[in-house]
């Protein structure tokens, strides 16, 4: 996904955070990011595209932890990818065109089955 | 002005938002920003027959109005630096299409970074529906400003 600008204001219209360190590029260049950076939840949305395509919807009875290891700017392109791991759990990650892990994280899709329980 | 910076925070500070009715718009714009358009989303036919009885609206969406509640309060406007993590997120249900969230946001914690530059508050945030019942919750910390000039 390359994130831009008009991704990013869309993104700001669409949550309705318009937070200045996502869409204005003067006062971002003060803060401590030295300019705008993307929603880290715009990335998380690509985990989630991914989780969706690969394991079906977890809609309920998941439970995600994840670090927003480095800042996402305009212009930068990211890509979400996952495996399985030993325990059960999934490991997820975002990373850029540079190949720098943006987010990363681990997801837990035990419940399922207590859910469906807890339902009949 | 609202904001708040790592000086004004108190742990066990709560902040609750307006109630937000999660609409068909809403899950239409999230599948076309997301591009998911899976059938639990998009395809009521479908959706009626599973478990949820309808189309359900993408999970990550649930987590994106603490954003907007946040806006709303306007109390990071000039003092966030940077969302760090989401811990431990859990989704509990499923939010259909007509469910009204209220986010609350508990200060849980709170401490320097070890730069000594700028403080980092623990939040953890609950979505509860119009029933009283937690939709989603889990925690996220953020790097914030500490008072200009302190």
């Amino acid at each position: 996904m390359l994130v831009d600008q008009p991704a990013i204001d869309a993104y700001a219209r669409i949550t309705g955070d318009f937070n200045p360190i996502h869409l204005d590029p003067v006062f971002a260049a003060t803060t401590p990011m030295h300019g705008i950076i993307a929603h880290g939840t715009m990335s998380l949305g690509l985990i989630w595209q991914m989780i969706a395509r690969n394991l079906g919807t977890p809609a309920a009875a998941a439970r995600m932890t994840v670090r927003f290891v480095s800042p996402v700017r305009p212009g930068d392109r990211i890509v979400a990818g996952g495996a399985e791991a030993c325990d059960g759990r999934h490991s997820i990650w975002v990373k850029n065109q540079k190949d720098e892990f943006v987010i990363h994280g681990h997801l837990e899709v035990g419940g399922q089955a207590e859910r469906r329980k807890a339902a009949t | 002005m609202n904001t708040l910076f790592y000086e004004d925070l108190e742990i066990g500070a709560v902040y609750r938002s307006g109630g937000r009715t999660v609409t068909d718009a809403d899950n239409t714009f999230f599948c076309m920003m997301s591009g998911d358009w899976n059938p639990i989303h998009a395809n009521e036919a479908y959706a009626k027959q599973t478990r949820f009885g309808g189309r359900v609206v993408a999970g990550i969406f649930g987590l994106t109005l603490i954003l907007g509640a946040m806006n709303q309060w306007g109390v990071f406007e000039e003092s966030a630096i940077a969302m760090l993590n989401i811990r431990e997120w859990t989704f509990s249900k499923p939010i259909l299409i007509g469910t009204t969230i209220t986010v609350e946001m508990h200060i849980v914690g709170k401490r320097m970074t070890s730069a000594g530059k700028a403080g980092i508050v623990e939040r953890r945030f609950d979505l509860v529906d119009e029933n009283g019942e937690l939709v989603q919750s889990g925690f996220s910390d953020m790097m914030i400003a500490l008072r200009p000039g302190a």
